[in-house]
């Protein structure tokens, strides 16, 4: 394919990364066919434009916008203990300290067989911290809709992921999600329209003339909308 | 093997040093938010987006595979959240009775500047920003990360999650559009 050829070395020769041979090959493919010459010409003048434009400044108090919304992000134990496992850290020993532990290792075991002798049961399992997460409760009423969705930032606006229910045929489509802390958009997907909820307490312009209901989580423990 | 300094700064914010995370942020918010910006031509989309970049980064750190670029990592995310919104966009102007991917219809608050301070843009730009605003998406991902944001081909396939040869396509192909959209030529079959 000559085309493909000649269009990928069009690109190296605007990045200017062509080895002399294959210069010389450029050039001469290029004096053997005007319109490409011409085309390869525009394209210089195109890429120049475009690495002229000037970069925005991103807003100043960007970094501390992403800072304090990370703050509020805890992992799951799971993932930190995974992180421990997989992820290198330094681990110092000495004979002394690894005797104290050994030690206090079987003094525990043995503490711990005697008390089940003693009283017949189990210990107590360790349980690890769990992140919190809130149950929430999506609601929407509309006896004619057919199908109804919820889709927000928690599931990158996947539109028809998260479905919602009308088990007593009332038309009140109802959907429960788990959600970790955190400010969320969301909007109803009903019958291939997106819907704004229109019992949000707070909105956010989306851009284009719509309103995203605002759901913040991080106050309360159960909440429902 | 030798780790790269965002490595080594992503594994720090990993064992709990979350303040260090903002020097990442620091180090890339720029890219981030032009990159947004120049698929969006909203600033203040641009901004939501970019910071949800790095939020989501931030959340899902412990999936970042060191020996991979952190930066291409970003992008790759950021992307990914853009065309979730142009697609939401575009259901929503096609819901309206609108033709989707016009400069005005990409750039909402375009229309609530003055004409005077739109004219003085558009002319910076000598209608650059127009053109690409109306070039396919999957084209103007590959040009824009190639040209404006001035990655190299490699990262650019990585971004896109393409191989070498059709990230060069791609841009070689929005270039093509691009051209025959300044020229007034309006959409070009493919070469």
């Amino acid at each position: 394919m000559k085309s493909d050829w000649l269009n990928e070395q069009m690109l190296a020769a605007i990045d200017g990364t062509l080895s002399g041979t294959e210069q010389r090959r450029f050039d001469q493919a290029l004096a053997d066919d005007p319109a490409a010459q011409a085309r390869f010409e525009a394209l210089c003048a195109l890429t120049e434009r475009m690495r002229e434009l000037p970069t925005r400044d991103e807003p100043l108090d960007f970094t501390d916008g992403v800072m304090a919304r990370v703050s509020d992000i805890r992992r799951p134990w799971w993932v930190r203990l995974w992180i421990y496992l997989t992820r290198a850290h330094e681990v110092r020993v000495n004979l002394l300290g690894a005797l104290a532990a050994a030690a206090a290792v079987v003094a525990s075991v043995a503490v711990g067989v005697q008390l089940l002798r003693q009283e017949g049961t189990m210990p107590a399992p360790i349980t690890a911290e769990v992140q919190k997460e809130y149950l929430m409760r999506f609601s929407y009423n509309d006896p004619q809709a057919t199908q109804v969705y919820v889709a927000g930032s928690f599931n990158d606006w996947r539109k028809q992921q998260i479905q919602l229910t009308d088990s007593a045929g009332k038309g009140v489509w109802i959907g429960v999600l788990p959600l970790k802390p955190g400010i969320y958009e969301y909007m109803f997907y009903v019958d291939g329209h997106w819907v704004m909820d229109e019992h949000a307490q707070r909105y956010k312009d989306d851009g284009f003339g719509r309103k995203n209901a605002i759901l913040e989580l991080g106050t309360g423990d159960d909440l429902s909308i | 093997m030798e780790r790269s300094e965002d490595a080594l700064v992503v594994e720090a914010v990993l064992a709990g040093d979350r303040e260090r995370y903002a020097r990442l942020v620091d180090r890339y918010k720029k890219q981030m938010y032009n990159l947004a910006y120049r698929m969006t031509w909203n600033s203040e989309v641009a901004r939501d987006l970019s910071q949800e970049t790095f939020v989501r980064a931030y959340a899902n750190l412990h999936r970042y595979r060191p020996d991979k670029s952190f930066f291409n990592w970003l992008y790759t995310i950021c992307l990914n959240l853009t065309r979730n919104h142009l697609e939401k966009k575009r259901e929503l102007l096609s819901e309206d009775g609108n033709a989707p991917d016009t400069w005005a219809d990409t750039n909402p608050s375009a229309e609530q500047r003055s004409p005077e301070s739109q004219m003085i843009e558009r002319q910076a730009t000598n209608g650059l920003e127009t053109a690409l605003s109306a070039l396919p998406e999957e084209l103007r991902e590959a040009v824009v990360l190639r040209y404006l944001q001035e990655l190299p081909f490699e990262a650019v396939a990585e971004t896109l999650g393409v191989s070498l040869s059709a990230a060069k396509m791609r841009v070689y192909r929005g270039l093509e559009r691009l051209r025959a959209i300044l020229a007034g030529e309006g959409e070009v079959d493919e070469i």
